[in-house]
Parts: C-alpha cells; structure tokens; sequence
C-alpha cells in the first residue's frame, strides 16, 4: 500500500454505485456497486456490496453480503453474511459467520468459520477452524492445524437436515488434523483423528491415527518416521 | 521434456519438514506457485516439483529461518539471481566449500585469488565443480564446460541457459540452449547429463547468503 495517496472516507446510504478507487474508511449502509479496484484501509459494510473488480483492505467488517469479481487480499475478516471472490482470496484473519465461495485458492493465517465454505482450489491456512452449518467442499485443504466439525448450533436448529453439514474434499494435508462428517479421498498428516461420520479412502499418518467406530477408512498407512 | 521430479511426500521425507511448513512456505511465496506441478498417478493427482531446485530452496529455507522473517525470507528469495550481490573472492569460495578446492586449482587462476568473482563467474565454477563430483567428467571436458560457459553463458541473459553433455562412440560435446527447449539426438548419443542454470542458481543461492 501506498501512503503517499491521499485517502479519503467514504459514505454510502441507500443504494449508489462508484466507479471504486482508493479510500481510508469505506462505509455502505445499503447498496453498493464498485464497477472498478476498491483499495481502502477499512470496509465497513451493513447490506450488499459488488466490487467488479479486486479488493484490497485491511480491515473488512461485514454485516450481509459482499461479492468480489477479482481478488481479494486483506487483513482481516469479522461478521457475519457471505463473501463471494471470483478470482482468489487472502486474508490474514478470519472470524466469520456465514458463508465463504472462492472460485481459485483460498489462503489465510487463521481462519475461523461458522457455516458454509466453497473453495475450488486450495484452502490454505495455518490453523483451520470450520464449524459446518452444511454443505462445505474444496479441492485441496492444506496447513499446520486443520478441525472440521459439525456446528452445535447448527444441528440443534436444524434438526433432520444434520446430513447435509458435512465436508467434501479431493485431499487433506496437515501436521494436526481433526475431522469430523468429511468425505476425502486422501489425507495425510503426522496426527489425525477422524470423528464420527467420515468416509476416506486413505489416511497416511506418522504418530497417530484414531477412528471413530461410525466412520470408515478403507485403507490406513502408517508411514516411517 | 521430462525434467527430473520429486513428489511431496519424497520431498517431506528427505528433507524432514512437515506438511504444515510446505503450505506455509507456500502461503508466504517463498516456493513459487509453478513448481507446483500436478500429476495424475495411480493413487489420484499428486503433486510434484521440480528436484534440484526445490531441494535447494529448502534447504536455503532452513538454514535462513532463524535468522530471518519469513516475509523477510520472501522478499530475498524474489530477487532474481543476477541481482544477487554476491562478490567472493576464490580464497573465500575454498574456505566456504562451495566449489572444492580441486576445481579452484585447475580453473581458478592463481593471481586472480583476491578478486571479487561475479554470481555468474561463481556459478559457472559451481557447474564444472558439480559434475566433476559426480563424476561424469574428466578433467579434460571440465576444461572444455568451463571454457564454453565462460564464452557463451552470459550471451544467454536474463533468460538462462540449459547445458546438454552428450557422448557418442567416445567422442563427448556440449551443447547449450534456452531452457526448455526440447533437443533430439539420433540413437547412438548418449545424454550424459543435463544441467539448467536455473537449478544450479537455486543450490548456489542457498550455499552463498
């Protein structure tokens, strides 16, 4: 980020639209269409949000939805609603409730989410924190602690529909992995412990593998030290 | 052009690092996305890199990590190869191993021992040096490497260089060409060995900084 641009607030009520461009303090209350780049330091959102093309902030606090064409690369995330990047996303830090789609990778340091996630690439994060409220999938899920488990919450409220809170993925990789409700082909990791509800066709470890009796795993491994 | 491969589960037992790491590194760009490279196998997809210059990076990683940031690390690892600062001066390449000291002797010219060699300088002795270890060279044709990477490496640039040595009926040449580029030979050569600037820059970097 540039601090020679000079950077100004800005407000919006009600629905507008803005060509984008470079704010300090960015506020929609309502709607809001950005047809350009948005670079703003803060994203202040209560309503709905498009941005056509990327997004760079550093801090993102949202209240509804927020849907991104390019990519989106920012700080941190805290909320609740639904964000949408067509073209990637990095985000230092999330707390969020609600849902999360990115159409390329997904990358963060912390990411801590109850709801749903929809990655089509890689999810990458350092510590992994999914607490399912249903139908959650990604290609790939790699980093150093990864937990996938179904939401309380979620079950309670949605009594019947407990089935569709479960996770889907090609391969899980990671040094600590928990999962619970998750269908993977591989996962590889030096601990992992599969909860109740999973089916995977193969786990390779180093320490330690633990399964749950309701889950299946058609073939563990257990790899030299 | 099947370059020589190392999967990721290979790479996590040879070097002893964890799955957390790698996607670190890779989060933070200090392995850059197109070594990456994916590959359907028996068991499903897998993903590959490429050998000599991840094993070097990795390497490199190691040894810089407690010194450095990682975003620091990052911001290092981005700069390309020419922009390298390095000067050392052959007596310091002796002390520090990178080249032996076999190879200083026979390439190295003796009043030149106290001048500041270039990271293109070094790495041409690093090129002979690496294949006369590994044995795939006589003194002879290492005279010969060193002569053609010293007149024709830097004709090559920004872009780089892939150097083929080839034998046939005892007769053995060197051939350079951009990297990448897809050289046939009739039946009765053999491709000794095959190096890539790029790779023999990664492994260099790691042993100079």
């Amino acid at each position: 980020m540039n601090p020679a641009i000079l950077r100004n607030d800005l407000k919006i009520l009600g629905t507008s639209s803005s060509a984008g461009g470079t704010f300090k303090d960015v506020k929609v209350t309502g709607e809001c269409t950005f047809t350009g780049d948005v670079d703003c330091l803060k994203l202040n959102q209560t309503g709905e949000v498009r941005v056509k093309g990327n997004l760079v902030v550093q801090q993102i606090k949202m209240t509804g939805e927020c849907e991104v064409k390019g990519r989106v690369d920012a700080a941190s995330l805290r909320g609740q609603g639904q964000l949408t990047a067509g073209g990637g996303l990095r985000i230092e830090d999330v707390k969020l409730t609600g849902g999360i789609k990115v159409t390329g990778d997904c990358e963060a340091e912390q990411l801590q989410l109850t709801g749903v996630i929809e990655v089509s690439g890689l999810l990458n994060a350092e510590k992994l924190d999914l607490a399912l409220f249903g139908p959650c999938r990604a290609d790939t899920v790699g980093g150093g602690s990864i937990s996938i488990k179904r939401s309380r919450t979620g079950a309670l409220l949605k009594p019947g529909q407990a089935k569709n809170m479960s996770f889907a993925a090609r391969l899980i990789e990671g040094d600590q992995i928990e999962l619970q409700h998750t269908q993977a082909q591989t996962v590889r990791g030096g601990s992992v412990i599969i909860g109740p509800g999973c089916g995977i066709d193969t786990v390779e470890y180093r320490d330690l593998l633990e399964i749950h009796k309701s889950s299946t795993v058609r073939n563990p491994v257990q790899l030299q030290r | 052009m099947e370059d020589d491969l190392i999967s990721k589960k290979e790479l996590l037992d040879e070097t002893g690092i964890s799955y957390g790491q790698l996607y670190r590194w890779k989060r933070k760009q200090l392995i850059p996305e197109e070594w990456f490279i994916r590959k359907s196998t028996f068991t499903g997809q897998e993903t590959f890199f490429p050998r000599a210059r991840i094993l070097g990076r990795v390497q490199h990683i190691l040894q810089k990590k407690d010194d450095l940031s990682l975003d620091e690390l990052a911001g290092k690892l981005s700069e390309p190869a020419s922009l390298y600062r390095v000067g050392l001066t052959l007596s310091q390449l002796r002390e520090r191993n990178i080249v032996s000291s076999i190879s200083l002797e026979r390439f190295g010219r003796p009043e030149i021992a106290e001048i500041q060699l270039t990271f293109e300088q070094i790495l041409n002795l690093f090129a002979a040096d690496w294949l006369l270890s590994k044995g795939e060279l006589n003194w002879e044709e290492a005279d010969r490497l060193y002569q053609t990477l010293e007149a024709h490496a830097p004709g090559y640039g920004e872009k780089g260089w892939e150097l083929f040595f080839v034998r046939k009926m005892g007769v053995s040449f060197f051939m350079m060409a951009l990297p990448g580029a897809g050289l046939a030979f009739d039946e009765g050569v053999r491709l000794v060995s095959r190096l890539s600037s790029a790779d023999l820059a990664e492994q260099l970097k790691g042993r100079l900084s």
